[in-house]
């Protein structure tokens, strides 16, 4: 899965809900939910250096 | 009635009730659109729901994928891979994988894999390529398996529709973990590297999924933009008989679908600020977990009051509260909104879609 970007979203507590990552050229909002697809190849690739997620804005 | 007259392919528990555990086999759901042009390295669901192409490692090969109305007598439409961009020297880590019948592992428990009673599976559809000869075929487990056992089929006449039948014998070795993670998968590499076809795995033997000839034999369509694969009737069934395509409705079919990914084309919205929007949404159809989120297109919102809004570039998130039932999400890149103020998504935004996401 080619991952470009990867950046933190708040909600209006200043808590991480998502992540805002471009995958397969797509702009995703991925929820912090390991079950789903994008979210598991994402800790993936941070675990295996491929990547790194951007603090949210 | 007399038991001379009850048909044998409707006794016993591989024939009763609902028999096809793929979804969308007769190819007719389409929630991403008919077609998918310029497939370059990606892996991805693309056009037809339920089926999943790669095309990873290097290759230069692309293809358009579409959803066709040449079909064999009995369905209406199939589904096409069409090379686009050849490449005559793939890389060799280089493969084109169509994935078919994705199925989540607590669907399979039935089988009784892990013991010596397991279950055979037969997977059954019919196919049609410009290209003739064998093609490796395989079944696949993933989450706490990652195995998979090799078949293959043949193609003996070029752009005819052929129906092929395979079984798959059950695994005695490793039970299937209970959960709505991916248990299950048909794999067929189109195309591959070398990497992928110098092994010597016997046919109908489960083994590791790092074995090296998963692509043994292979039609290699990425070889001329002449090439192509097409399928439909996808059927995957417990046993070793495949029976006749268990025809479902259209309605039931794309229900199943919506269970991994489902759009949303109109809601109401309310400006949070005067640059976002947002929107809370209760799925019709509960989804295999939480779904990633995004949008096809910039969308209006419309407001009579106070007029319409346009978006400078695709944002659409996840705001908050987020699971597999329903959430708030928002709309960003706005501007002249005025807060608390409710707008119309879907009266004035064309083709504008949202998207939700929780493939396997």
């Amino acid at each position: 899965m080619n991952i470009t970007s990867a950046q933190f979203e708040s909600d209006d507590n200043g808590d991480n809900v998502s992540i805002q990552a471009t995958i397969e050229e797509q702009v995703l909002s991925v929820p912090l939910d390991p079950a789903n697809r994008h979210y598991a190849e994402i800790l993936k690739q941070v675990a295996d250096g491929t990547i790194t997620i951007a603090d949210a804005d | 009635m007399a038991l001379s007259k009850v048909n044998p392919n409707f006794v016993g528990e591989t024939a009763i009730g609902r028999r096809n555990l793929a979804i969308n086999g007769d190819m007719r759901i389409a929630q991403r659109g008919a077609t998918t042009t310029a497939i370059g390295q990606s892996a991805n669901y693309f056009s037809l729901d339920r089926v999943k192409l790669f095309n990873s490692g290097g290759a230069g090969a692309t293809y358009t994928v579409s959803q066709e109305t040449d079909a064999p007598t009995g369905f209406t439409k199939s589904y096409k891979i069409q090379t686009t961009t050849a490449d005559t020297s793939l890389p060799a880590a280089s493969y084109t994988i169509l994935r078919l019948a994705t199925t989540e592992a607590q669907d399979l428990l039935r089988l009784g894999w892990g013991t010596s009673s397991a279950k055979s599976l037969t997977f059954s559809f019919w196919v049609k390529s410009n290209k003739t000869g064998d093609q490796t075929i395989l079944a696949v487990t993933h989450a706490n398996m990652q195995q998979h056992v090799k078949q293959k089929f043949t193609i003996n006449s070029a752009n005819t529709w052929e129906k092929k039948e395979i079984t798959f014998v059950g695994n005695t070795g490793t039970a299937m973990e209970d959960g709505s993670a991916m248990g299950f998968g048909i794999d067929i590499f189109l195309a591959a590297g070398s990497n992928y076809q110098g092994g010597t795995t016997s046919l109908g033997v489960w083994g590791t999924r790092a074995a090296t000839d998963k692509a043994a034999d292979t039609l290699n369509i990425a070889n001329s933009t002449s090439d192509y694969f097409q399928i439909t009737g996808v059927q995957l069934e417990v046993g070793d008989t495949a029976t006749d395509f268990e025809h479902r409705s259209y309605g039931e079919e794309l229900a199943a679908c919506k269970r991994y990914y489902q759009v949303v084309s109109a809601s109401p919205t309310f400006g949070v600020d005067n640059i976002r929007a947002r929107m809370s949404l209760s799925f019709p159809v509960e989804m295999r977990g939480t779904p990633s989120v995004s949008q096809s297109a910039v969308v209006v919102l419309a407001n009579p009051g106070v007029g319409n809004v346009t978006q400078s570039g695709v944002s659409f998130s996840i705001a908050g509260t987020s699971t597999n039932r329903g959430g708030t999400y928002q709309l960003a890149n706005l501007s002249g909104m005025t807060e608390s103020k409710i707008y119309h998504f879907g009266q004035s935004s064309g083709a504008a879609l949202l998207q939700f996401d929780a493939e396997l």
